[in-house]
Order: C-alpha cells, then sequence, then structure tokens
C-alpha cells in the first residue's frame, strides 16, 4: 500500500474546506424549512472567497511541481490557475443565482451545497494526477452537475435536462474510463508522468491496446467539453437546466474540463502527439464549423449561446493543437476570459428571464438600450468579446490562440477560426440590433435586476475589459499556469 | 482426512436440530392463526400473479437507492478490516473520513423523512383523498 504523510492533507485544506462547507450547507437545508436564499448564498460565497485565499497561502507552488498523496494529486501552476479560475466562476455563479433562487420555490441550502461540492470536485480534478484521481473528481463533478441541471423539478424542460445529461454524461464516462482502463492494461501506470515513459514501449508490446484505449480516453474527454461531434447533449441541456446552473456548466465545467483535457494530453499521452494533433485539427475544425453555422438559426438566447460555447470550444482546442508553450498558455488565458465573458452574457438572460423560462427569446432585447442604456451596454461588451473584438478579452485571448495555431504550422485551423468568428459576428449582433435598433413592444419583459446580479454583470464587464485593454499581468499570470512540454 | 469435514457435519446436525426445535416450539406453544394469504407463496410482499404493468410507489426505489448507498459502503469496509493493521492509521483515518462522509448522507436521509415510511405513506394517502 503507498505510504504517505497525513501531514500532506493539510495542502489539500482548500478543497477539504470546501467540501465541509458544501456538507455544512447541505446538512443545514436539511433541518426544518432549511435556510434562507440569501443565508445560504453568502455562506457559499464565503467559503469560496477562504478557499480561494487557501489556495493562495497554503498551496505553495514552486518551480517544480509537487506530487501529494501518493502521487495522486499535484501542486503545480497549472492547478493553482485553474482552481482560482473556477473558484471566480463559481463565486459569480452564486451572485447571479440569488434571485433565481429567492424566486422559485425551489430549496436554497441544496442549491448551494450541490454548487460547492461540484466545485470541490473541479478543484480536485485540476489538480489530478492520476487517471482514476482524476476519473473520480470528474464524476463528482458531474453528478452533483446532473441534480442541477434538474433543479426546476416540475418543470419538464429541466427533467429532460437532467435526463439526457445524465445518460450521456454517465456514458461518456463510462467510454473515458474504459480508455484509461485499456491504457493501464497497456502500460500498467496510472499516474500520468509514468504512463507517458512507458507508452513507447508499450505500443509495440500492446498493439491495438494503446490506439484503442487513447481513442476512448479523448472521446470521453471531448464529450466533457461539448466539442463536435460529441455536442449533442449541450444545446437541450443548456437550454432545459435553470439558466444560472447552465452559466455554471457553460463556465466552470468547461474550464475544468479543458484543464483535464491538456494536462492528459500534454503530460500523459506526449509520446503520441502527433496522432492526437490530427484529431484535435479535425475535431476543432468541425467544432468551429458546426457550432458557428448552427447558432446562427436560433432564436432562443440560451441556445444560441450554447451552441456558441460549442464554437469556442473549438477556438479553444486551437492552443492545445498547437502543443507549444504559447498555445498552452493562450488556452489558459482564453479560459479565464471566456468564464467572465459567458458568465456576464448568462447573467443577461437571467435579468430577463421570468417565471422560470419566459424572456430568452431574441426578440425579448428589443429597445432594451431605451429602457435600461447600462444593462444593454453591459450586454453589448459580452457580445464584442464573444465574437472576438477589441478592445475585449475575447480578443486578446483569440489573438494568441490562433498565433498559436499559425505558429505551430497548422494555419489553415486557424483561417477556419478566423473565417467562422466573422460569422458569429451575425448571430451575436441579431442581439445587439434588437437592444439598439428595434422598438420595445407591450409584450417586451422589464429587465429586472438585484444588487448581486447587477455586481455579478459589473464585474464580469470589467474584467472582460481589464483583459482587453491590460493583458499583461494577467497573461503572465497564465504563463505561470504553463505545463512542462515533451 | 475424513475428520476435516466434521465443522460441516455439526453445522448441519445443529441446522437440523435448531430447525426442528422451532418448528416443534411454535406448533406446541403457538396459536394456530392464519388463512389464504399466510399460506400463500412469499415473494417479497408482492402476489405472486399480479398484473406486471402497475403503478408502484416511488418510495420503493427511494429506499432501493438508499440501501445501495449504505450496502456500497459495507462492502468498503470488509477489505478495509483485513489491511488494517498493515495500514496503520493513515488508512484508519482515511476510512473514517469516509464513513463520516456517508454519515452526513444518513443525517440527511433522516431528516428528511426519508426513513419514515410510514408518515410518508400516510401523507400521500392524505393528498390523495383531499383530491
Amino acid at each position: 500500500m503507498p505510504a504517505f504523510d497525513l501531514r500532506e492533507f493539510l495542502l489539500l485544506a482548500p478543497e477539504i474546506l470546501l467540501a465541509i462547507g458544501g456538507l455544512a450547507l447541505l446538512l443545514a437545508g436539511s433541518v426544518g424549512r432549511g435556510v434562507p436564499g440569501r443565508v445560504a448564498a453568502s455562506l457559499s460565497l464565503f467559503f469560496l472567497v477562504a478557499t480561494a485565499l487557501l489556495v493562495l497561502t497554503v498551496e505553495e507552488v514552486g518551480p517544480e511541481p509537487r506530487l501529494i498523496l501518493g502521487s495522486s494529486f499535484v501542486l503545480d501552476g497549472f492547478a493553482r490557475f485553474f482552481k482560482l479560475v473556477i473558484l471566480a466562476g463559481t463565486a459569480l455563479t452564486v451572485l447571479i443565482s440569488v434571485r433565481f433562487v429567492d424566486d422559485g420555490a425551489y430549496r436554497a441550502g441544496e442549491y448551494h451545497a450541490l454548487l460547492l461540492l461540484a466545485t470541490t470536485g473541479m478543484m480536485f480534478m485540476v489538480g489530478g494526477f492520476n487517471l482514476v484521481s482524476i476519473w473520480i473528481a470528474l464524476e463528482l463533478m458531474a453528478l452533483s452537475s446532473y441534480i442541477l441541471a434538474g433543479y426546476f423539478k416540475r418543470e419538464t424542460r429541466s427533467n429532460e435536462a437532467a435526463l439526457k445529461y445524465f445518460v450521456l454524461g454517465a456514458l461518456s464516462s463510462a467510454i473515458l474510463l474504459y480508455g484509461a482502463s485499456l491504457l493501464y492494461g497497456a502500460t500498467g501506470e496510472l499516474r500520468l508522468d509514468l504512463l507517458a515513459a512507458a507508452l513507447p514501449e508499450a505500443m509495440v508490446t500492446g498493439r491495438l491496446l494503446v490506439p484503442t484505449g487513447w481513442l476512448m480516453l479523448s472521446v470521453g474527454l471531448l464529450f466533457k467539453v461539448a466539442a463536435v461531434p460529441f455536442h449533442v447533449w449541450t444545446p437541450d441541456v443548456y437550454v432545459g437546466a435553470p439558466t444560472p446552473v447552465t452559466a455554471y456548466l457553460a463556465a466552470a465545467s468547461k474550464t475544468a474540463s479543458f484543464a483535464i483535457l491538456v494536462r492528459i494530453f500534454v503530460q500523459g499521452l506526449p509520446t503520441l502527439l502527433p496522432d492526437w494533433q490530427i484529431v484535435i485539427a479535425a475535431v476543432a475544425s468541425v467544432t468551429m464549423i458546426w457550432g458557428n453555422l448552427a447558432a446562427l438559426t436560433q432564436t432562443n438566447v440560451k441556445r444560441m449561446l450554447a451552441y456558441s460555447s460549442i464554437a469556442h470550444a473549438g477556438y479553444v482546442l486551437l492552443g492545445l493543437l498547437a502543443a507549444s508553450v504559447i498555445g498552452l498558455w493562450s488556452v489558459a488565458f482564453y479560459l479565464l476570459a471566456y468564464t467572465f465573458i459567458t458568465l456576464g452574457a448568462f447573467a443577461m438572460v437571467v435579468v430577463l428571464e421570468r417565471r422560470e423560462y419566459a424572456g430568452e427569446e431574441v426578440s425579448d432585447y428589443a429597445g432594451l438600450a431605451r429602457r435600461a442604456p447600462w444593462l444593454a451596454a453591459a450586454m453589448l461588451v459580452f457580445l464584442l468579446a464573444l465574437t472576438g473584438i477589441p478592445p475585449t478579452g475575447g480578443f486578446v485571448g483569440k489573438v494568441y490562440l490562433f498565433a498559436a495555431a499559425v505558429e505551430a504550422g497548422w494555419t489553415w485551423v486557424a483561417v477556419i477560426g478566423v473565417l467562422t468568428s466573422a460569422i458569429s459576428l451575425y448571430y451575436y449582433f441579431s442581439i445587439a440590433v434588437q437592444m439598439y435598433l428595434k422598438e420595445s413592444t407591450r409584450d417586451t419583459p422589464e429587465p429586472l435586476g438585484s444588487p448581486a446580479l447587477t455586481a455579478a454583470i459589473a464585474t464580469c464587464v470589467v474584467a472582460t475589459l481589464v483583459l482587453g485593454l491590460f493583458p499583461g499581468p494577467f497573461i503572465e499570470f497564465a504563463q505561470a499556469a504553463g505545463l512542462p512540454l515533451p | 482426512m475424513p475428520e476435516t469435514y466434521l465443522p460441516v457435519l455439526l453445522a448441519l446436525a445443529f441446522a437440523l436440530i435448531l430447525g426442528g426445535v422451532i418448528l416443534a416450539a411454535s406448533g406446541l406453544i403457538g396459536r394456530g392463526s392464519g388463512g389464504r394469504v399466510k399460506l400463500s407463496p412469499y415473494e417479497s410482499g408482492e402476489p405472486l400473479l399480479d398484473p406486471s404493468r402497475k403503478r408502484i410507489s416511488i418510495l420503493f426505489f427511494l429506499i432501493a437507492i438508499d440501501f445501495v448507498i449504505f450496502d456500497v459502503e459495507a462492502a468498503f469496509l470488509y477489505p478495509w478490516v483485513l489491511v488494517l493493521r498493515e495500514g496503520g492509521w493513515p488508512l484508519f483515518w482515511s476510512v473514517m473520513v469516509f464513513v463520516a462522509l456517508i454519515l452526513v448522507g444518513f443525517v440527511y436521509i433522516w431528516r428528511k423523512g426519508g426513513l419514515d415510511l410510514k408518515k410518508r405513506f400516510r401523507t400521500r394517502w392524505q393528498e390523495a383523498s383531499h383530491g
């Protein structure tokens, strides 16, 4: 049995604190009439901030990655960066959720408990250094997300979303696990670095085990990041789930899934680099093309943003495709920017939403600039950022992703990225046209904000603009998140 | 060699004696009661011949899920006991954390009334009868 020092558990203090927070909210929610929504939201914000402070103080990151607990987990700049991004995304999700939990007759304690537990899973995911620990953390995230997607339990659409998410998520988890088991069968290793070292020999002795294993592993991971052709669950789940949950899935869940995709490919499968580059190039191109083309015809904003998140998965894959230093930190930077942009856009959907689902159509944005000029301006910033137009973080992120792909010799994929970005302008700006050029009618829903929602939108706007205008310190922050390249 | 099977023989004999004593005791002391239902074959509380597509309370499903959770916990505890000495304190505390997590789940089910079947059935009936 692997011997390990009990004191190493102290290095997991952030994750442990967050898990305790989730469990405490769960128990508090089960007593009597449960916890009032605002109390639960304040408590979960407190736990998230405390966890972020612990990540900054306890998890000392040296120049060398530090393996802990029998090398199940690793402390490095990469894990630390993504932990902080995920915590920020979750905190914003909590702010967006306040009104939604108040409005619905659904219990607040369990909602925030599930949110915190899913985030705990994500933090373990990005720090995982062993295929089994990564998979278990992934399941913790996924199981909590399935329940969150079905949180409107009396709404058919929410039930449908939860069921589709559960069935397809369980399938992809099974494929991922089976791929990992084949790789383990071929090499006898689960630790990513030892797996990488054992692969060259296993490719000779294991014959078809290695290609089958890594292909299944890739399919499972690409399912999780919603890349075409494994994206079919995304639109239905994003539309049916309660909007704050959709925002959480699109931002935090996608970021965590990308983190393990990058870590497994770069640290676990560097020997297969030429092979997986071809697969990633193909997946990235069809993802960018299909995501953007399908978004063109959508009239429901949540569905449009779902296809937009598929398209953005394609852009992020460009950085992994390059497999270079600049490629990897541009993935990190883009996911940081994307977290704020997409959470802001979904927060705007929440502002206009009524009676759980109404107010989601593009036409509901008609005349918003006249009725709520600041909100319309905020939405415009998010739309510019999603398209990739300066002066926003979305522009800076895309520039580096495309540059990384071109530098690594994948010019044709980068060209597809640029062309599809131009296409995306059409559907993003159909919302801007509604806001600025159309008149509102009597049926147009009034925007309904709350202090928490305003705070979330303001944070996202500021972050999006700062990342676009002064990207320097954040690029350095992302560069510290680099992984050692083969 | 045959003497190694003596424990098996003893167990068999004990089972026979115990069964005989119980049958005899209930025949002598017990009151004769019962009827058609008691004499019908036992099929986990369900009638033996019955339409297969009938509505069953969701509570059976919830109980089954609760059972699976605690059953899996028990399955982890058996191998733990066997290697406890080699693993030492780290292994002991790891499993204690695991048990504590399951305990949280147990308290949750308990507080939410998941174990109070009678109460849940009754509220269900009341809801049904009051429309």
